[in-house]
């Protein structure tokens, strides 16, 4: 009875000693759901922190309608970890990063440097490797100042408007910091990263476009509009509408086809020393919108596949062209170069971004229209009429 | 039968002269108010005297006249003959032409006489001859059967056990009508409550070593005083210091029945309506009578939602503390900004605020129960004010937290048997410290610890946590459907 007795007191014991380990109440944790990082003066980094900022229950409700639900931090310095760690001193918590949302990088410094700055991403524990990354042009903490639109956040605004521009509407690609790393990585050494712009006409925050990144730096830009073949060659596209100019006729118009499903293929060709590749382009679609075709058997609608095919086929070549100047293989064709021929790899490994510009990309379209809409020749048209 | 030494004194015979062993009763009985002794004169000439001795609140008034009537009929025939009195007689007289509707019992010593006046019988003592003859007279006001209130069914028989043994036991014979649903009587239990008490099993359907151990430790009971049939439980449970309960009640009798056919035993007492079913086995406190019912679908549906209380009972405010306190990354973003709101401005630490109002919940629950219906509901108006908006406005705790003491006290509502709740009630205290000294890992320290302990129970030497502590996936189906009762006894072999 004695030795349980003692025994039961010394396990209690070593629950209190170990001084509660990394116990910490909610109210003494700033949850950070945004970083933005710009370039300082001269050689510095500006990091800005979006802290969430809780409403507490208590106290009059005209207070509590009219509180915002964060702050931002900003604080400069020469590197990310002392900067983030000096954010406790204005805010007053302990900086908690389990919860970010969004990462923004200026595309000013991007082009400088990008994986000096993001090393401690990747070291911290408490950062998830799901957090997404973004390109901002302009300043990058800009896109957390203001008001947010519908969330509580504008670093969870920033969050969920890279999602639907990325599975819906094929404008974006989410990349997280571990599709990054992988990309990065790998025997490429590319990555495609979401751009966020602000639009000033209309006073709006837009993520759409893809920058093109190397590991030291951003490289380049694949604007908005052209973005969506780059994710069809990827296979990175979801779902999205891309249009299709009308012929000569009706200048200007556009059809637009919906993306159901695209799949693509990239394929290497090693022949001795020539090097090729063919991209492969399965798209179903589906007619979203007719303004200058008319569809009225299944000849028609394959002439119209055929016309959008051709369309397609131009716009992939394009980005194609872009992707070889520029010198970025975020297709991947030296991975999986390297992955089937390891050891030729090596030899050409040095001179891969010269091989990679030159070598000729052929790429192939399909496209199926699988719902047609119900095959009317035109909107208001009675079938058999023309 | 009793071989303590008792103020009754020890066996002596009963004397052929009546007036003598009154005298002696009237000494044993003294100071006490409700024994009635009544001479009677009978026989030719009203020369020959009985008395009847009984508890006049025990026995019914009209159980002494029938004797006064048996009597002179004796006497009739006794004139008649003109033999001596002999025991032979007597019994020949009352086997053949006696009361007929009455059982009787002949006494020898004065010592079951009065444990039987004790009992309700009304004794009676002759002229000439050294022995009693008694008849159970014994009349008890007996409730009504009525549904019982701590075990509502929708569905399903309408009939609940009431305070009469007898009466019980007629119920389940009803509903068992084999000689296999055997009733083992073991009378006068303890040396002053002398409480019969009994206990059923469907032979052929209860496995043999689980009776044979049942029978082994019941025999115990003979030296226990008992007020209710629940404090059996602590003669026949297994260990005495865990949470669990290895033994179900029920006051339905459908439920007994049920039992009975699932080859467990049940124990009843005179007085008390509980019925005592062991051995009872963990799965078996998450089943409701109902179960048998319903659909099969919806029961399979009702069980997750009882093993989803039951988990919520015992682990909620523990995981909230290890959550919020430790894990705070484990929180989806939304949820956690929507806690960060409700904790700010909280002076407490969670794992005192969730102390703090698992002591309000239980100090309103116990008020609740001990108070009268009428001002139960005051208390319950009271507490919501305290609970639900005097203690979030004044800012001792969050609404999250309201929330998590609400569903953990509902959830154990939700659990079928009262007695299982109450070890949920207790083990979650031991849990939300070891969340809050050491978080997620505490935690995993305490399920390992209950893990333990649940696996090594033992009820009736049966496994308490089967089918998952000795894991057997083919018998999982027991968690989640009800008993198979074609099946039933095949275990038994």
């Amino acid at each position: 009875m004695k030795a349980w007795g003692s025994l039961i007191a010394l396990a209690g014991l070593s629950l209190l000693l170990s001084g509660c380990w990394s116990k910490m109440e909610l109210t003494e944790r700033a949850f950070v759901l945004a970083i933005a990082i710009d370039k300082g003066k001269e050689e510095t980094l500006e990091v800005t922190a979006q802290i969430y900022r809780p409403v507490s229950q208590f106290g009059a409700p005209s207070a509590q309608a009219t509180a915002k639900s964060f702050v931002n931090v900003t604080l400069d310095g020469t590197s990310v970890s002392t900067i983030i760690r000096n954010t406790k001193t204005v805010s007053g918590r302990h900086s908690q990063f389990s919860h970010i949302q969004i990462l923004l990088i200026s595309e000013e410094i991007a082009r400088e440097r990008l994986s000096s700055i993001l090393d401690f991403f990747y070291r911290d524990p408490e950062i998830r490797l799901g957090t997404p990354i973004m390109i901002a042009r302009g300043k990058a903490r800009d896109y957390l100042t203001g008001k947010s639109m519908i969330e509580n956040t504008l670093g969870s605004q920033v969050f969920k408007q890279l999602e639907f521009s990325s599975n819906l509407a094929g404008r974006a690609v989410n990349t997280t910091i571990l599709d990054l790393a992988f990309r990065l990585k790998s025997e490429s050494a590319s990555a495609m990263l979401p751009i966020i712009m602000h639009d000033r006409q209309f006073r709006q925050d837009l993520v759409q476009g893809i920058a093109l990144a190397k590991p030291d730096r951003m490289v380049g830009r694949i604007a908005p509009d052209k973005a969506a073949y780059l994710l069809l060659m990827a296979n990175e596209y979801k779902h999205g509408v891309l249009e299709v100019p009308c012929d000569r006729e009706s200048a200007g118009k556009m059809d637009a086809i919906e993306i159901l499903k695209a799949r693509s293929k990239v394929t290497p060709v090693l022949k001795g020393d020539a090097l090729s590749a063919r991209v492969d382009v399965k798209i179903d679609a589906s007619i979203g919108e007719l303004v200058c075709t008319t569809i009225r058997d299944t000849a028609d609608e394959a002439r119209y596949a055929e016309r959008v095919e051709r369309y397609f086929k131009e716009q992939l070549e394009n980005v194609l062209d872009t992707l070889q100047k520029q010198k970025v293989d975020v297709l991947g064709i030296g991975h999986k170069i390297y992955l089937r021929h390891p050891s030729r790899w090596k030899k050409l490994k040095p001179e891969w971004p010269e091989r990679y510009a030159r070598m000729p990309i052929e790429v192939s379209v399909k496209v199926d229209l699988v719902n047609s809409k119900m095959m009317n020749p035109g909107p208001f048209s009675r079938i058999g009429e023309d | 039968m009793n071989n303590e030494t008792t103020h009754i004194i020890t066996n002596p015979p009963i004397s052929a002269n009546p007036e003598e062993n009154i005298s002696r009763l009237k000494d044993i009985f003294k100071q006490c108010a409700d024994i009635a002794y009544e001479r009677i004169a009978a026989g030719p000439d009203m020369c020959c005297s009985a008395w009847i001795v009984y508890c006049e609140s025990l026995a019914d008034q009209q159980s002494a006249s029938d004797i006064l009537s048996v009597l002179q009929k004796m006497e009739m025939r006794r004139r008649g003959n003109g033999d001596p009195l002999t025991t032979q007689a007597i019994r020949e007289w009352f086997d053949f032409q006696g009361i007929i509707d009455r059982s009787y019992f002949i006494h020898d010593t004065m010592e079951s006489v009065v444990r039987m006046v004790l009992q309700g019988h009304v004794v009676f003592f002759m002229e000439q001859w050294d022995h009693a003859v008694s008849f159970d007279g014994l009349k008890l006001e007996t409730r009504g059967v009525e549904e019982p209130s701590a075990e509502r069914a929708a569905i399903g028989p309408r009939e609940g056990t009431v305070e009469n043994l007898s009466l019980n036991i007629g119920m389940l014979r009803m509903r068992l009508q084999t000689p296999d649903f055997k009733i083992v009587k073991i009378p006068n239990t303890g040396r002053r409550t002398g409480k019969e008490v009994v206990y059923g099993y469907l032979d052929g359907v209860v496995p043999p070593a689980v009776l044979q151990e049942f029978e082994r430790r019941i025999v115990k009971v003979k030296d226990h005083e008992l007020v209710d049939t629940t404090m059996i439980e602590k003669l026949i449970q297994d260990s005495t210091w865990s949470p669990f309960p290895q033994c179900r009640y029920t006051e339905r009798t459908d439920a007994a029945t049920l039992a009975l056919l699932e080859g467990k035993i049940i124990v009843m007492s005179q007085g008390s309506g509980v019925v005592l079913i062991c051995p009872s086995v963990l799965v078996e406190f998450l089943q409701s009578i109902e179960d048998y019912y319903h659909r099969r679908a919806f029961t399979f549906l009702i069980r997750l939602l009882r093993i989803a209380a039951f988990l919520i009972s015992l682990f909620l405010p523990s995981i909230y503390v290890a959550l919020t306190t430790f894990h705070s990354e484990l929180i989806p973003t939304v949820l956690l900004l929507a806690i960060t709101n409700t904790r700010e401005g909280i002076p407490f630490p969670a794992v005192v605020e969730v102390i703090i109002m698992e002591f309000f919940f239980e100090l309103l629950r116990e008020a609740g129960i001990r108070l009268p219906q009428a001002v139960g509901s005051a208390v319950s108006i009271v507490g919501a004010l305290i609970i639900g908006q005097a203690a979030i406005d004044s800012g001792i705790a969050s609404p999250m937290m309201i929330v998590v003491v609400s569903l953990t006290g509902i959830a154990s509502f939700s659990i079928p048997q009262y007695n299982f709740a109450i070890a949920m009630r207790l083990l979650k205290v031991p849990f939300i410290l070891f969340a809050a000294s050491l978080g997620g890992f505490g935690l995993m320290i305490g399920i390992l610890l209950l893990l333990l302990h649940l696996c090594s129970l033992r009820s009736l030497g049966q496994a308490y946590f089967d089918p998952v502590g000795p894991f057997r996936p083919r018998r999982f189906g027991m968690l989640f459907k009800p008993w198979d009762l074609r099946k039933a006894g095949q275990d038994a072999a």
